[in-house]
């Protein structure tokens, strides 16, 4: 049977990155076809900082019904400390459910996967630390 | 919220219409020209049925379109009907001369629009297009920004949709606070302070979406439509539904277009 997945999109920039929710949308749906699975129309997550009410509430309430996971848009889109994103995560996992990130192309099905994204997140953060510490230094240069 | 307003060089009519809309976060007026009104709604009804012999009269055909529609196939027959109202070339100038003065008291006279004019349809009992609270700036919208919700049929009770009047954004703020994921608990605490809007056809709602808003399952035995769109003025901050993207200027005036092509001499 085809997965029923629910779309999941943010209405606020990511590590300064912004993506419009109507191309969010498409790069949803593009994955979805590719997988073969039924897209969900999107809930949007809140413009406030750092809230993830929407992500929340979509665990809690559609991961109860006959939907299989949460395809989001980007891994980056989970919250930025790494034992909230844990949290949410392996609550997704704790009931059977998935989460597909479609830019990136990546299904999480259990903790190895779950790891992996936490490795990704970690490295994206260190990279743009150290971004920003070059770019100072060549002030100096 | 307290909002102060200062410089008042406006019309009575302005005035009792910007007074309502600080104190409700609405206002319903009658629309401005029933003939293009009546074309919009002329449209809809042709796109659903392609039937000209048709004895019944619009009203009845688009609040009986539960009859034949079920709610299972509700929204591919929305989406065609979304994408011939957007791919007509009137038919947003005619849906933004039904509230022009109203924007201009409301929101100034130099406008952008959003570029897609929404549809709703909701069939009774259909659980699948409910809109639960919320407002549209949490969802990236400009505060700036007013929504235009014009109904093709009566619209009232559950077959209409809520607003939390501003006078309560305070409460709304504190129980927002304690538990802002659970929409059934922010609905059941706030329900008592809603106002629930009763628009007619010939109606037309202009409302700040910055207040809380949304409807419930419609439980009245007719079909409700609607359409909306947002507005709001060029030169005010934009969040994430950017100029071009989102929107686009409908009412850029001569000084402005001058303005904006000037350079010194040099
Ligand atoms: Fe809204």
């Amino acid at each position: 049977m085809k997965l029923k997945l629910r779309g999941y999109i943010t209405s606020r920039k990511f590590f300064d990155e912004r993506v419009p929710q109507s191309v969010q949308n498409l790069v949803i749906r593009e994955f979805c076809k590719k997988i073969n699975a039924n897209y969900l129309l999107s809930a949007t997550e809140y413009y406030m900082k750092n809230n993830h009410s929407i992500l929340k509430k979509i665990i809690r309430d559609d991961l109860n019904k006959n939907i299989n996971g949460i395809v989001a848009y980007s891994i980056f889109q989970l919250p930025d400390e790494y034992f909230s994103r844990k949290k949410i995560l392996s609550e997704i996992l704790k009931k059977n459910k998935i989460i597909c990130f479609a830019l990136e192309n990546k299904i999480i099905k259990n903790l190895e996967d779950s790891e992996n994204i936490q490795l990704i997140w970690e490295i994206k953060k260190k990279t743009i630390i150290s971004n920003n510490f070059i770019s100072k230094l060549k002030m100096y240069v | 919220m307290v909002y102060t307003v200062t410089a008042m060089f406006i019309t009575k009519t302005e005035k009792i219409i910007a007074d309502k809309f600080i104190k409700d976060g609405y206002i319903i007026l009658k629309v401005e020209d029933s003939k293009r009104l009546r074309k919009l709604q002329n449209f809809i009804v042709k796109s659903i049925s392609k039937n000209t012999k048709n004895k019944k009269s619009n009203l009845d055909i688009l609040n009986s379109y539960y009859m034949n529609k079920r709610n299972k196939d509700l929204n591919q027959s929305r989406l065609r009907i979304y994408n011939n109202i957007n791919n007509n070339q009137n038919f947003r100038k005619d849906f933004y001369f039904l509230a022009k003065h109203g924007l201009d008291a409301i929101v100034g006279n130099e406008l952008v629009m959003q570029n897609k004019i929404n549809l709703s349809i909701q069939n009774p009992n259909d659980h699948s297009s409910l809109l639960n609270m919320h407002a549209d700036t949490w969802s990236g919208d400009s505060p700036y920004e007013v929504v235009v919700w014009l109904p093709m049929v009566d619209a009232y009770k559950s077959k209409s949709m809520y607003i939390l009047p501003a006078k309560y954004l305070k409460k709304f703020q504190k129980i927002f606070l304690k538990n802002q994921s659970n929409q059934k608990y922010l609905y059941s605490k706030l329900k008592k302070y809603f106002h629930w809007l009763e628009i007619k056809f010939g109606e037309v709602l202009i409302f700040n979406q910055t207040l809380p808003h949304g409807n419930i399952v419609n439980k009245v035995n007719e079909t409700r439509w609607s359409l909306n769109c947002r507005f709001k003025s060029i030169f005010s901050p934009y969040e994430d539904k950017k100029l071009g993207e989102f929107f686009e200027p409908i009412t850029i005036k001569p000084a402005t277009k001058i303005g904006l092509k000037y350079k010194l001499p040099s």
